[in-house]
C-alpha cells in the first residue's frame, strides 16, 4: 500500500526490493516510507530516469504544473480582490508578474519536433485532453447567456462553482500533456535555458507573494484569502527553488 | 554530507565493490550498528544515481547490484579526507592521539 504513494518511476527501479526490505522491517519502517514518498513527490528531477534529457523533461513539467497553480492562486486572489491588478505596489501588479511569468514558461516548455508525426502526436493529445474543459467552459457561456439577470443572480453559486471547476480541469489536462507528451514528440529545453527560466518562474511567483501578502493589511483590516493566496505562492515559490537546485545538482 | 548521513553511509558500503539494496544495508549496520530504514536507503539510491555518484549494473537474481561512478569515488574520498581532517582537529582539542 504504501509503495503505490511513490512515483512509479521509482517503483519500477526500486519496488521489489524495497517491498521485500519494508517487510522485513515491518510496521516501524512506516513512517521512512510515508517521508520517502512525499519527499520523491517534492523532487521529480531525481527519480529514476534513462537520460538526462528525461530529468530535464520532468523538470520543465513540474515547474509549468508549478507556474499553472500560481496562475491559479493569483486568479483567486485577484477575484476575492480585483484591486490586486493595480494597487499595492504602482510599479508592479500581479498581471505584470504573470507577464513575466510568461517569459518563464516559454522558456522551459518543450520544442516540438519539426516532423509531421510529432505535430500530429502534440495536437491530437491537446485535442484529446482539452476537449472535455472546453466543452465545460463553452456550456457554462451558453448558460449564462440565457439566463435573465435574476436567475443568474440565483443560480451565482452553481456558476461559479462551475468556472472554478473548469479551470482547475483546463490547469489539471495542460499540464498533463506537458508531463506526459512522448519524447518523440518533443525535445526537452536545454539545460541554460531551463535553469534560467525556473528562475524566472520563482522569481515571478515570489514577486506575486509580496503583492498578496502586502496587500494583506492595507485594506479594511484583514485579509484572510490574500494572506492564504500569499502564503500559498510562498510554497509555491520555495518549491521552484527546489526543482532549480535538482536541475543543477543531477 | 555529514557521517550519519544516509548518502555517505551508502557510498561508504559500496567503497568495497557493487552491492544490492539489502547487502548495502547489512554493510552499514557492521559500520554503526543499526540499519537504514527502506526509505532512507532507496531514497539515498535514487538520490546518489540522480547525481552520477552510483550506477546500476545488470540484475542478478532478481536483485540489481549499484556501484560507485568514478565521480563517486572522488566525491566520496574528498567527503572523508574533510571528516578525517575535522575528526583529527577535534581529537587533537581533546588531547587525543587521532592515531
Amino acid at each position: 500500500m504504501l509503495l503505490r504513494l511513490h512515483p512509479a518511476a521509482f517503483r519500477e527501479r526500486w519496488g521489489a526490493a524495497l517491498e521485500a526490505d519494508a517487510s522485513a522491517a515491518g510496521r516501524r519502517s512506516w513512517p521512512g516510507l510515508l517521508a520517502n514518498a512525499a519527499d520523491l513527490w517534492l523532487h521529480p528531477v531525481i527519480w529514476p530516469a534513462k537520460s538526462a534529457a528525461q530529468r530535464r523533461h520532468r523538470a520543465a513539467a513540474a515547474a509549468f504544473t508549478l507556474t499553472l497553480a500560481t496562475w491559479f492562486v493569483d486568479r483567486a486572489g485577484t477575484a476575492n480582490d480585483p484591486r490586486l491588478t493595480w494597487r499595492a505596489h504602482r510599479t508592479l501588479n500581479v498581471t505584470e508578474c504573470a507577464a513575466f511569468m510568461l517569459l518563464g514558461v516559454i522558456m522551459i516548455m518543450p520544442l516540438p519536433r519539426p516532423t509531421r508525426q510529432a505535430a500530429t502526436t502534440l495536437l491530437r493529445r491537446t485535442l484529446r485532453a482539452l476537449a472535455a474543459p472546453a466543452v465545460l467552459f463553452f456550456a457554462e457561456l451558453i448558460l449564462v447567456r440565457a439566463l435573465t439577470p435574476a436567475a443568474h443572480s440565483a443560480a451565482h453559486p452553481l456558476i461559479a462553482a462551475c468556472y472554478w471547476s473548469t479551470l482547475a480541469l483546463g490547469a489539471v489536462q495542460t499540464s498533463r500533456i506537458v508531463g506526459t507528451i512522448s519524447t518523440s514528440a518533443v525535445t526537452p529545453p536545454h539545460p541554460t535555458r531551463l535553469r534560467l527560466g525556473i528562475a524566472i518562474l520563482a522569481t515571478g511567483c515570489a514577486l506575486t507573494a509580496f503583492i498578496s501578502l502586502s496587500s494583506t493589511t492595507t485594506g479594511h483590516g484583514f485579509d484572510a484569502v490574500s494572506a492564504a493566496s500569499g502564503s500559498g505562492m510562498l510554497l509555491l515559490t520555495a518549491w521552484f527553488l527546489t526543482i532549480l537546485r535538482d536541475v543543477n545538482e543531477c | 554530507m555529514q557521517a550519519n548521513d544516509a548518502q555517505t553511509l551508502v557510498l561508504c558500503a559500496l567503497s568495497n565493490g557493487p552491492l544490492h539494496g539489502y547487502a548495502i544495508n547489512t554493510a552499514i549496520e557492521e559500520l554503526t550498528g543499526t540499519r537504514l530504514g527502506p526509505g532512507s536507503l532507496y531514497g539515498a539510491l535514487t538520490r546518489l544515481e540522480a547525481k552520477g555518484l552510483v550506477e546500476s549494473l545488470e540484475e542478478v537474481d532478481r536483485a540489481r547490484p549499484v556501484q560507485l561512478t568514478t565521480k563517486g569515488r572522488q566525491v566520496l574520498e574528498g567527503e572523508l579526507r574533510a571528516m578525517a581532517r575535522v575528526a583529527a582537529a577535534g581529537l587533537r582539542g581533546l588531547g587525543v592521539n587521532p592515531a
